[in-house]
C-alpha cells in the first residue's frame, strides 16, 4: 500500500497533537482536583453535578430553618414547662378552696396568689424566643400578644397565623403559634371563657367566699391544667420531628455529598497513571518522528 | 546503426522526461492539492519494412495525473464532514462552558435565591435576610442577563463565522467558474493543463469545507457544483456561471438563517444546508444555542411571571401592596415601513400571563378587508377586524391598509436578557400575606386557620355576554336603555337568544355600564345570578338552578334575599304620620331631624309655618333644598341622601357607604302631634337591610323594570352622560287604570290618559320626583332626572353687591352696579385707569374722581365718581334693568390690578338687585341654563332639551363649589301591582309607555354574573336582548383580598359574609373532610372541625412585617410543577438543558471523532492514489537515472560500433 511521505507525517502531527491534548486535560484534572477543568470536559454530567449541588444547598437552607424554628420552639416549650409548674401550684389551690372548712383569710390569701398566677401566666404568654420572637404572638411575633386591660381582662393582640417555615422538602413546622390555640379557653356553663377569665373568676370567688364557684374552681384548675399539658405535649412533638428532620437532612447531605465526589472529583492514582502513559505515549511519538526522518532513502543514498 | 543510434536517443529523450515527471513529483511534495504524476513510456513503433521486427526504441506516451475521482469525492464528503462536527463541537463547548458551568448557569443561582427566600421565610422580620433576598434576586436576574449575553457573543460570533464562510465560499465558486471557462476551451480532460485540474479539485475541496456539494466533471474536466448529496440540488456553479450566495438570518430565533442565491436578481432560497462548517453552525444556531436560548427565555418568562404574581398577592413590611419584582419582558416593536398604506399598529401586553417571546406577522387582505396575525415560530394565526386579541397581546390598528400591508411584530430583546429586579429597597419585598384570619373569641371548634392566597375557583365555562352581544352594535357611552340620542331613537337591534337552561351568557366581572334590555310584554325577562347562587334580578327561579352545570360554582346554593332589591348600603326609615305646629303666634314648636355620620352633623329644620301642618309635600321641599346645599353639615359633605315621603309613609335616609355608620335623632315638640318620625322610627323599627346590589356594584339594581341610573362616579371619574329614561314605541293612550311608581312617588294614570297627560302628571311634580318628562317623537314618554343647582341669595345682594359673578358651563354671567378702589391700590406715581376706551392718569383717588365727574358733566360719561373713607366709587349713571349701548363700564388697562373685562353695571343698589340682574342676565344669554330666584334661594336648572345634562359650575363670587353638578337622583319606575279597585295591574302596562325591561349597572360588576333567559315563572325561554357594556377592569375595592368577610358556621354550614355591605356573599355546606371554605381568590383550612357558632374574621393584613407567608409560596416555587408546561420544577428545567446541550456535545465528539476516522481514511485513499512519497520518487529517480545512463551507454556503443566500422573501411 502507497504512502506518501506527507501522510507519514501528518499521521505523527496528529498523534503529537492528541498526546499534548491529552496532558494538558491530566494536568487541569490533577490541578484542580477534579475530573474536568471545564463543563465542556464533563458535559454529560455537569447538569447531574448542578442538581447535587443544588441539593446539598437545599439541604444546608433545610437545617437553618430548622435551627430558626428549634429556638421558637424551644422557648414555647420552656415556657409551657413553667406554666405547668404554676399550673400545679393552681390546682392545689383550687383543691384547698374548695374545701368548705378552709377559712375566708386563707381564701383571701389565695386570691391574691391567683391574680398573681394570672400575671405570670399572661408573662409566660409573652414569652420571648432567642431571636426576640414573642413565640405566642404567630406572624405578629414584634409585640407582646397579650395585654392586661385596665379592666383587668386579658386581651390577645397576636395574629391568628402561625410562622410557619419549610424545614425540609415536604415538612413545615411553627416557630411561632397564635397564643389562642396554646392558652385555650375552657367551657363552662355552655359558655366558652378565656383561661384568664377564669382565674380571675376563681379569685373572686375566694374573695366571696363563694363555695360552689370554689367547687366549680377545682374543675376549672383541672381543665386549665390539661390544656397545658396538651400544648406540652403538642410542642413536644414538634420538637421530635425537628430532631429527625435534622437527622434525615445529615444523613442525606451525606449521601449526597458521596455521589457528587463519585461524579466530580478526581481519582489522583488513576489520573496519575494516566499521566505517566500519557508522557510515554508522547516520548514514543517524539521519537518515531526522529526515526522516521532518519530512515530516509536519500540518507541511504548519501 | 543509425537505429540503434535512434534508439538511444529515444530512450534518453524518454528518461529525461521521466526524469523531469519524478522532479516535478519530488519539488511538489508539499504543495496543497498536488495529485502525483507519472511518467508513461511506451516502445516505439516497430519497423513494418523489415521482415524481422526489430524494436524502434522508448517513446515517452503522457505524463498520468494519478486521480482517482471516487476517491477525491469521498474526501470531499468525509472533509464536510469533519468540518461540520468541528465547528458544531466548537461552539457548543462555550455554550456548556457558559450554561454547565456552577459559577455562571442558573443551576446555582435559582439555589441562592430559593435559600435566600427561605431564610427570609424564617426571619421575615429581619432587615438583613430582606437584602440577603434582594441580593439573590438581581444575583439571578444578572446570570439570566449574562447567559443571554453568552448567547448572544456565539449568536454574533457564528453569524460571523458564517459570514465568512460564505465569503470564502463565494470567492471559490468565482474560481471555479473562472477554471470552467479555461478548462471548457479543450475538448477532453486528458489534454488539460494538469494545474487547472489541481486547481479545481483543490477549489472543490475547499469548498466542501464550507458546505457539502456534488460535483459533476463534464469530459472536458470542467466541474458543475450542486448543493447537498445529489446533483438534484440547486446548482452554484454551472459552466463558467458562479451564483452569489448571502445568507440572512432571523434577529430573534437564532436557530434560523436562510440561504439566498443571487438575492438580488433572481432569489433562490437553498435548502437547509447540513454539512460543511456552514452546516455544522447551522446546526449549533438550531439545535443548541437556539433551544439554549427560547429555553432561557422560557424561564426568564415563566420564574419571572411565577414570583411577580405571588408578589402582588402579598404586601410590603410596611402594609403596601406588593409590586412586580422582576422586570420580566418582553417589549414588542413594530416595522411596517415598508407599507403602502397609512395604518398603524400598536401592539399592547393585555396578558401578561399568556403573551410569548416571539415574533408575529400581521398582513392584510382586501379581499377578506381583515388582518392575519400570525406567530412565526408555531405558525399559529388568527384573523379579525382594526383590533385583534391573540395570545396574550393585543393588535390596535388605525388608518388604511393597503392589500398585502404587513407588520413584522418583534420582542425587543429576549426576556432572559432583560430580566432584572425592580425592588431596591427591602422593606418593599412582598412577604406578608394580603388577608389574615382571625378566629373569634369563644370559638370552642376550631380557634386556628390557615389563610392562603391562590388561584381562584373554579369556573365553569359559560358563555361570555361579549360573545352574545359582541360589539359595536350600540355605541359604548349609551348609559341607559335607548340605544340612540335624545329621541332620535334608532330601532333596538335586539339579539333573539334561544331558550336555554343554563345560562345564556355571563357578565365577567369588572364589566361596568351595563344595560341589557329586552321588550316588556314578550313574557320573557332577564335573570342575574351570581356564581354564587345569589339572585339579584329577574323573576324568582326554582333554587335547582344553582348548579355547577349551570356555572355556579362547585356546592353554591340558591339565595333570593337579594332579588330585585333596590336599597342604598345603610339607610334608616321610619313610618310618617301627618302632625302640626299650634296656631298660636310665636310658638316655639319645632320639628328637628339631626343626622351624624363621622365628623359631620347635618341638622334640618322642617318645622312647619305656624299653624300649617307637617305635610309630605313640603317635607319633599324642604328636604330638596337641603340636599342642594353644600358645605360642612350639609347633606352632600355627609354623604346622606334622601328618598322622598314615599306613598307607603315612610321617609328614607341613605348613605352608599356604611362606615362610618350614620345616626338619627328627631326633636319634635308640635303640639298637634299625631304622629311624625320620632327617633326610634329610623334607628331600629325598620332598618333596612345592607343589600348585595351595593356589594355587587349595582348602583341600582332594580333595572329589572326600567330603570334608569343617574349620574355616578366611577372611581372618581363623573360620566358626562345624562340619565335618562325612554323606551321605543309608545301607545297613544293608557288601556287601563294604573299607579305609576316614579322614585318611590305615586302617580295615576287613567284609563284613556294620553302620553301627554302622563306627561304633564309628572312635570307638576318635579321638585319632589327629581323627574321631567317630555313626549319624544315616536311617541314614548321621555323621562329625564331632574337636576338643578341651587344656592342661597340672602348674602350676595349685600356682600357681593358691587359684582357677582357666576361662570356656568364655560360662559361667565356677572352683575353689580359700582367699581371700588382703595388708596392702597395706588402706586407711588404714573396712576392710571382706561374705562370705556378713555385713559385717565392720576396722581390719586381724587384727582381721579375729579376727573370722571368731568366727563359726567360734559356728558360724555355715563358713570359718575365719589370719594368716602378713601374709597372711591364709580358707579353706572343710568337707571333701570333694561340694557343700554351706554350703561356698561369697559375697564381696560389699568394701573390698579383691576381685571380687563367690558360688562353691564346698573345703577340702583338694592338688596334684591344683583341676583335677579343675575338671573337676567343668565336668562336672556339663553343658554342652555335657565335662572330663577325663589325668596333666597337662586336656582340654575337646564332648559328644555337640555334635561339632565352635567351643569358645570367655575370661578363664582356666589359661594358655589367649583365643580360639575350631576344629576342627584336616578329614576326609578315600577307599577303598583294593583289598581286602585284592587285589580291586579301587569307591568305590561310600561311596556305601553314604550319602556323595555332589562337589568343596569353603571359601577363594576364585583363578581361574575349568570344571565338567563326566563318567563314570569322563572322558566327558561327565549329571549330578545339589547345591550351595551364596558369591558372594564375590577376596580381595586372589589378585589376579595381587599375586603373582610365574616365566616359563620351554624347547622354543618357556614355564610360568608362582606363585612363592609353586610352581604351574605355565599352560603354552603361546610365540607368536614377538606375543612376549607375558598371564595374569590383565597382559601383557609380549618385546624379543626368548627362548632355551631364558631366564626371567624377574614381581614386585610395588618401585621406584614412578621407575617412569611407569600415568601414561603415563593420558596416553595423551587418544588413547584405548574409553572412550566413541562411540568418540570425551573431547576430541572434548566438542568434539562444542561444536559441537552452535554449530550449534544458529547454527540458532536462522537461525530467529530468518527469523522476524523472517516476523514483519514478518505484522505488515505487518495493520498494512496495521488499523494507523493519521496522514496518511491528517489527509487524512480535512480531507475530513469540508470536507464538515461543506459541509453547514453547504447548510443556509446553504436558510436563504437560505427568507429569499429569506419576503422575496417
Amino acid at each position: 500500500m502507497r504512502v506518501s511521505t506527507s501522510m507519514i507525517y501528518q499521521q505523527l502531527t496528529d498523534k503529537l497533537s492528541e498526546n499534548a491534548e491529552g496532558m494538558k486535560i491530566l494536568q487541569g484534572q490533577l490541578s484542580t482536583g477534579y475530573k474536568y477543568a471545564s463543563p465542556a470536559e464533563a458535559a454529560d454530567l455537569v447538569g447531574r453535578v448542578q442538581a447535587i449541588e443544588s441539593r446539598l444547598k437545599t439541604l444546608d437552607a433545610d437545617a437553618k430553618s430548622v435551627s430558626k424554628v428549634k429556638v421558637g420552639v424551644d422557648a414555647q416549650a420552656r415556657a409551657l414547662e413553667v406554666a405547668a409548674e404554676l399550673t400545679d401550684r393552681l390546682k392545689e389551690i383550687a383543691f384547698q378552696g374548695a374545701n368548705s372548712q378552709t377559712s375566708q383569710t386563707i381564701l383571701n390569701s389565695y386570691a391574691e396568689e391567683m391574680a398573681s398566677l394570672k400575671r405570670s401566666l399572661v408573662d409566660l404568654a409573652n414569652a420571648r424566643d432567642a431571636d426576640d420572637r414573642y413565640v405566642f404572638g404567630g406572624v405578629r411575633s414584634g409585640a407582646p400578644p397579650y395585654e392586661i386591660k385596665a379592666d383587668g381582662s386579658v386581651a390577645y393582640l397576636g395574629s391568628g397565623t402561625p410562622l410557619r417555615v419549610r424545614v425540609n422538602d415536604v415538612g413545615y413546622e411553627d416557630a411561632t403559634v397564635p397564643g389562642p390555640g396554646v392558652w385555650q379557653s375552657v367551657k363552662k356553663d355552655g359558655k366558652t371563657v378565656d383561661m384568664f377569665a377564669l382565674l380571675d373568676q376563681l379569685g373572686k370567688a375566694y374573695t366571696t367566699g363563694n363555695l360552689a364557684e370554689r367547687a366549680q374552681g377545682l374543675m376549672d384548675a383541672e381543665n386549665i391544667a390539661n390544656n397545658i399539658g396538651l400544648a406540652i405535649a403538642r410542642t413536644g412533638g414538634v420538637q421530635q420531628r425537628l430532631e429527625i428532620s435534622e437527622r434525615l437532612a445529615r444523613e442525606t447531605s451525606i449521601r449526597a455529598q458521596e455521589n457528587l465526589a463519585s461524579i466530580k472529583e478526581l481519582d489522583f492514582a488513576a489520573a496519575l497513571a494516566q499521566l505517566q502513559k500519557q508522557q510515554l505515549l508522547m516520548e514514543a511519538t517524539q521519537s518515531l518522528m526522529g526515526r522516521m526522518s532518519q530512515l530516509s532513502l536519500l540518507e541511504t543514498m548519501r | 546503426m543509425s537505429d540503434l543510434i535512434g534508439i538511444g536517443v529515444s530512450g534518453l529523450s524518454a528518461y529525461q522526461r521521466a526524469l523531469a515527471t519524478t522532479s516535478n513529483n519530488i519539488s511538489n511534495l508539499q504543495t496543497e492539492g498536488y495529485v502525483r504524476q507519472r511518467a508513461v513510456l511506451t516502445s516505439s513503433d516497430q519497423d513494418s519494412s523489415a521482415t524481422i521486427s526489430i524494436g524502434t526504441g522508448v517513446r515517452f506516451a503522457e505524463v498520468q495525473r494519478l486521480y482517482d475521482r471516487f476517491a477525491e469525492e469521498n474526501l470531499q464528503r468525509a472533509t464536510s464532514g469533519l468540518e461540520a462536527e468541528q465547528g458544531m463541537l466548537k461552539e457548543l463547548q462555550a455554550l456548556q462552558n457558559a450554561i454547565g458551568s456552577s459559577e455562571a448557569g442558573l443551576h446555582s443561582a435559582f439555589q441562592d435565591f430559593f435559600d435566600s427566600a427561605r431564610e427570609l421565610e424564617a426571619s421575615p422580620a429581619s432587615a438583613g435576610a430582606r437584602a440577603g433576598y434582594l441580593a439573590r434576586s438581581e444575583g439571578l436576574a444578572a446570570r439570566f442577563r449574562a447567559l443571554a449575553s453568552t448567547a448572544a457573543n456565539l449568536d454574533e460570533g457564528t453569524r460571523a463565522q458564517i459570514d465568512q464562510a460564505v465569503g470564502e465560499t463565494n470567492t471559490l465558486l468565482a474560481q471555479l467558474a473562472s477554471l470552467n471557462t479555461q478548462l471548457s476551451k479543450r475538448s477532453s480532460a486528458a489534454s488539460q493543463p494538469m494545474q487547472l485540474l489541481d486547481q479545481r479539485d483543490n477549489a472543490i475541496r475547499e469548498l466542501s469545507k464550507h458546505l457539502d456539494v456534488t460535483v459533476v466533471i463534464d469530459p472536458s474536466g470542467a466541474a458543475s457544483i450542486y448543493v447537498g448529496p445529489s446533483a438534484a440540488g440547486v446548482a452554484l456553479v454551472e459552466n463558467g456561471r458562479a451564483r452569489l450566495m448571502s445568507a440572512s438570518f432571523d434577529p430573534y430565533d437564532y436557530g434560523k438563517a436562510e440561504f439566498v442565491l443571487d438575492a438580488k436578481s433572481q432569489p433562490v432560497v437553498l435548502p437547509s444546508i447540513r454539512s460543511g462548517l456552514i452546516g455544522g453552525l447551522i446546526g449549533f444556531r438550531r439545535e443548541g444555542l437556539g433551544a439554549a436560548i427560547n429555553k432561557l427565555d422560557e424561564l426568564a418568562l415563566a420564574f419571572g411571571r411565577a414570583v411577580n404574581k405571588l408578589h402582588q398577592q402579598g404586601i410590603d413590611s410596611a402594609g403596601r401592596p406588593g409590586e412586580a419584582l422582576f422586570y420580566v419582558g418582553p417589549q414588542f416593536v413594530v416595522d411596517g415601513s415598508a407599507n403602502g398604506g397609512s395604518a398603524r399598529l400598536s401592539v399592547a401586553v393585555v396578558d401578561s400571563e399568556t403573551v410569548k417571546s416571539t415574533a408575529y406577522e400581521m398582513k392584510y387582505s382586501v379581499a377578506l378587508n381583515k388582518w392575519e396575525v400570525k406567530n412565526k415560530s408555531t405558525g399559529a394565526t388568527t384573523t379579525g377586524g382594526s383590533s385583534i386579541v391573540f395570545e396574550g397581546l393585543k393588535f390596535v390598528v388605525q388608518g388604511t391598509a393597503r392589500d398585502g400591508d404587513t407588520f413584522r411584530i418583534a420582542p425587543e430583546n429576549h426576556p432572559s436578557a432583560t430580566l432584572k429586579t425592580l425592588i431596591q429597597d427591602g422593606s418593599q419585598v412582598a412577604s406578608a400575606g394580603k388577608l389574615a384570619v382571625r378566629a373569634d373569641a369563644g370559638n370552642t371548634g376550631a380557634t386556628a386557620a390557615e389563610m392562603t392566597l391562590g388561584s381562584p375557583r373554579d369556573t365553569p365555562a359559560v358563555r361570555p355576554l361579549a360573545e352574545l352581544l359582541p360589539k359595536p352594535k350600540t355605541p359604548i357611552s349609551e348609559q341607559t336603555f335607548t340605544p340612540g340620542e335624545k329621541e332620535q331613537i334608532a330601532p333596538y337591534q335586539d339579539t333573539v337568544v334561544a331558550a336555554r337552561t343554563g345560562p345564556i351568557a355571563m357578565i365577567p366581572a369588572g364589566y361596568s355600564k351595563i344595560a341589557l334590555s329586552t321588550a316588556i310584554g314578550e313574557d320573557s325577562a332577564l335573570a342575574v345570578f351570581t356564581r354564587d347562587g345569589r339572585q339579584i334580578s329577574g323573576p324568582k327561579m326554582a333554587a335547582t338552578i344553582v348548579d355547577e352545570k349551570y356555572g355556579f360554582y362547585a356546592g353554591a346554593t340558591y339565595s333570593d334575599s337579594y332579588l330585585n332589591k333596590f336599597s342604598p348600603t345603610t339607610a334608616v326609615s321610619g313610618a310618617w304620620t301627618v302632625a302640626k305646629r299650634s296656631a298660636v303666634a310665636g310658638n316655639t314648636e319645632k320639628y328637628l331631624i339631626t343626622l351624624s355620620k363621622g365628623s359631620q352633623t347635618v341638622a334640618l329644620d322642617l318645622t312647619p309655618a305656624v299653624g300649617a301642618t307637617l305635610t309630605a309635600a313640603n317635607i319633599d321641599t324642604a328636604l330638596a333644598t337641603e340636599a342642594a346645599k353644600t358645605g360642612a353639615g350639609t347633606l352632600a359633605a355627609a354623604g346622606i341622601a334622601f328618598r322622598g315621603t314615599a306613598a307607603d309613609g315612610t321617609l328614607a335616609f341613605y348613605s352608599k357607604s356604611s362606615s362610618p355608620p350614620f345616626s338619627i335623632a328627631v326633636t319634635n315638640t308640635l303640639s298637634a302631634t299625631s304622629g311624625g318620625f320620632a327617633g326610634s322610627n329610623f334607628s331600629s323599627a325598620s332598618p333596612v337591610t345592607a343589600p348585595i346590589s351595593s356589594y355587587l356594584g349595582l348602583a341600582y339594581s332594580r333595572g329589572v323594570y326600567a330603570d334608569s341610573s343617574r349620574q355616578v362616579d366611577v372611581n372618581g371619574q363623573p360620566i358626562l352622560t345624562p340619565a335618562r329614561l325612554l323606551g321605543s314605541t309608545a301607545v297613544a293612550a293608557a288601556s287601563a287604570n294604573y299607579t305609576l311608581l316614579l322614585n318611590g312617588q305615586e302617580i295615576l294614570v287613567n284609563t284613556g290618559d294620553s302620553v301627554e297627560t302622563i306627561r304633564d302628571a309628572i312635570n307638576a311634580r318635579t321638585p319632589s320626583l327629581g323627574v321631567i318628562a317630555r313626549k319624544a317623537d315616536n311617541g314614548s314618554l321621555v323621562m329625564t332626572a331632574h337636576n338643578d343647582v341651587r344656592f342661597d341669595v340672602s348674602e350676595i345682594d349685600t356682600v357681593n353687591e358691587d359684582r357677582a359673578s357666576l361662570v356656568i358651563n364655560g360662559a361667565e354671567y356677572s352683575a353689580g352696579w359700582r367699581v371700588r378702589i382703595s388708596t392702597s391700590q395706588l402706586a407711588a406715581n404714573n396712576n392710571f385707569i382706561t374705562l370705556n376706551g378713555d385713559k385717565y392718569s392720576f396722581t390719586d383717588l381724587a384727582d381721579l374722581r375729579d376727573k370722571l365727574n368731568a366727563k359726567l358733566v360734559s356728558g360724555e360719561a355715563v358713570f359718575n365718581a365719589s370719594l368716602t373713607d378713601g374709597k372711591l366709587t364709580i358707579a353706572v349713571k343710568d337707571a333701570g334693568l333694561t340694557l343700554q349701548n351706554n350703561n356698561f363700564l369697559k375697564i381696560g388697562a389699568n394701573s390698579l390690578g383691576l381685571t380687563e373685562r367690558e360688562e353691564y353695571f346698573f345703577q340702583t343698589p338694592t338688596a334684591a338687585t344683583v341676583s335677579t340682574k343675575l338671573a337676567s342676565f343668565i336668562n336672556s344669554a339663553k343658554s342652555a341654563v335657565t335662572a330663577t330666584k325663589s325668596g333666597n334661594t337662586f336656582v340654575i336648572t337646564n332648559t328644555a332639551g337640555s334635561e339632565g345634562n352635567p351643569i358645570s359650575i367655575d370661578l363664582n363670587t356666589v359661594g358655589l363649589t367649583t365643580k360639575t353638578y350631576f344629576n342627584s337622583e336616578s329614576i326609578s319606575l315600577d307599577v303598583k301591582p294593583t289598581d286602585v279597585a284592587g285589580n291586579p295591574v301587569s307591568r305590561t302596562v310600561l311596556g305601553a309607555l314604550g319602556f323595555r325591561s332589562g337589568f343596569v349597572m353603571q359601577e363594576s360588576a364585583a363578581e361574575d354574573f349568570l344571565l338567563f333567559g326566563v318567563d314570569k315563572e322563572g322558566n327558561s325561554t327565549a329571549i330578545s336582548l339589547s345591550g351595551t357594556y364596558q369591558e372594564s377592569q375590577l376596580p381595586a375595592k372589589w378585589l376579595p383580598e381587599k375586603r373582610t368577610y365574616r365566616l359563620k358556621f351554624e347547622g354543618g354550614n357556614y355564610s360568608l359574609i362582606d363585612e363592609g355591605t353586610g352581604t351574605v356573599v355565599a352560603q354552603q355546606k361546610f365540607d368536614t373532610t377538606s375543612r376549607a371554605v375558598r371564595y374569590g381568590n383565597w382559601a383557609i383550612s380549618l385546624k379543626a372541625i368548627p362548632s355551631d357558632g364558631d366564626s371567624f374574621t377574614i381581614l386585610p393584613n395588618d401585621d406584614a412585617k412578621g407575617d412569611n407567608r407569600v415568601i414561603a409560596l415563593i420558596a416553595k416555587l423551587q418544588f413547584d410543577r405548574e409553572i412550566l408546561p413541562s411540568r418540570q420544577t425551573v431547576q430541572s428545567e434548566y438542568e434539562d438543558l444542561v444536559n441537552k446541550i452535554g449530550v449534544l456535545t458529547v454527540q458532536a465528539e462522537v461525530g467529530r471523532d468518527a469523522q476524523k476516522v472517516v476523514f483519514d481514511q478518505a484522505r488515505e485513499s487518495r493520498d494512496r492514489i495521488s499523494g507523493v512519497n519521496l522514496d518511491e520518487e528517489l527509487s524512480d529517480l535512480l531507475r530513469y537515472q540508470q536507464a538515461y545512463q543506459a541509453n547514453a551507454q547504447i548510443i556509446q556503443t553504436a558510436s563504437r560500433l560505427f568507429d569499429t566500422l569506419m576503422q575496417r573501411l
